[in-house]
């Protein structure tokens, strides 16, 4: 469903379901178990399959609008890393993260990565759950 | 209306409404904020500063909801979850012992982590600076009408030359016709760690020349108090939004 420019609507609230993922540690051909389907806003990791190296990946960045936010709530009980899709080049904070680097996700952190272009990829920030800012986290 | 995943629409843009409420001293229909909302406009108060706003239930939103929250009260206001919850904001339970503060003229993202977990909190002011984690906690209902009496070492640069026309008394009886080679310096040194904007009254460093015809040992004792305290007791207001732990 698409709707042109002039008949945006307008709400007065809106929801996202999230998606509910478990880290795991390969790419499974079934998108959303540990993939986020592209249209998703927010995903909630609530369990890992093996251990903190397991891993969730990004939709492909061409396959989401300049600007597009995630939110991923991590309630796997474990650290898990952060993925862009294997063999893309796509980054995270500038860096290559689609299997040699991976972007550390803390558990009970929030993680939210925006969409900046194609070819920049995504710029991920991340709060504690007691509301403070992380440093930034540089892929590895 | 509900989408399943095969159908999400795409859209060139969406305008959320923002719901605009009401800080008050009990749960009402007044400072609600509803499930559905994702932006709220705080327009005012009813009573005071330890009026609140109500997030909806943790169980009535999805995992990553969030809610903007604009502040525009005018006031330093409170956030609570709903009475008997136990829901928290930051990891802190705050269904109404605790708090979380609501500066005026900041911007408040909150995202639902979890279910147990509660709301993460995420604070910018009106300059687009980051507000470091807030903590909230329970919150003095009275705004705290203490005198305050923080010390408030402003060093006072009256340095005490003191042009005040030396009122000293000069208790000298003067008898004799000598010519008093007495010149009464009476060094007064005044430190007046006098705070804020007391004037310094102080007498103080009386030149006075002392021409009496006294008997040359007139001291010319001069009572400045010279180190006069003054300590105006520096009345801030002290409001202390609920920062005590």
């Amino acid at each position: 469903m698409a709707l042109p420019q002039g008949n945006n609507p307008t709400l007065d609230g809106i929801w996202f379901r999230p998606a509910v993922l478990t880290a795991d540690d390969a790419t499974p051909t079934v998108v959303g178990q540990n993939t986020i389907p592209m249209g998703c806003r927010s995903v909630n990791v609530t369990a890992v399959q093996n251990d903190a190296n397991d891993w969730i990946t990004l939709p492909a960045l061409s396959s989401v609008p300049t600007g597009h936010r995630i939110v991923i709530c991590c309630n796997a009980a474990s650290n898990f890393e952060l993925r862009t899709p294997a063999t893309s080049n796509e980054k995270i904070n500038n860096v290559d993260s689609d299997g040699t680097n991976e972007y550390l996700c803390t558990d009970t952190d929030v993680v939210i990565v925006t969409k900046m272009s194609d070819t920049a990829g995504w710029m991920a920030y991340e709060y504690t759950k007691l509301g403070a800012v992380v440093s930034a986290v540089i892929p590895d | 209306m509900a989408l399943s995943s095969g159908t999400n629409p795409v859209l060139d843009g969406v305008r959320v409404t923002a719901n605009g409420i009401t800080a008050t001293n009990v749960e009402s229909g007044l400072n609600q904020i509803y499930p559905q909302v994702q932006s709220v406009n705080i327009s005012g108060i009813t009573n005071a500063e330890s009026d609140f706003v109500v997030l909806p239930l943790l169980s009535d939103v999805p995992v990553g909801h969030h809610i903007i929250i604009n502040n525009q009260s005018g006031y330093n206001i409170y956030l609570r979850t709903p009475a008997s919850s136990n829901n928290k904001i930051n990891d802190v339970d705050c269904d109404g012992a605790n708090q979380y503060p609501l500066t005026k003229t900041n911007v408040l993202e909150l995202i639902k982590r979890d279910g147990t977990g509660g709301w993460v909190a995420l604070e910018h002011t009106n300059l687009g600076a980051v507000v470091t984690a807030v903590v909230p906690a329970a919150h003095s209902l009275s705004p705290s009408a203490s005198p305050s009496a923080s010390p408030s070492v402003s060093p006072s640069v009256s340095a005490s030359p003191s042009r005040s026309p030396s009122i000293s008394p000069s208790v000298s009886p003067s008898a004799s016709l000598s010519p008093s080679v007495s010149p009464s310096v009476s060094v007064s040194p005044s430190v007046s760690l006098s705070p804020s904007k007391s004037p310094s009254v102080s007498p103080s460093a009386s030149t006075s020349p002392s021409s009496s015809a006294s008997p040359s040992v007139s001291p010319s004792v001069s009572k400045s108090p010279s180190l006069s305290p003054s300590i105006s007791p520096s009345i801030s207001p002290s409001f202390s939004p609920s920062q005590n732990p």
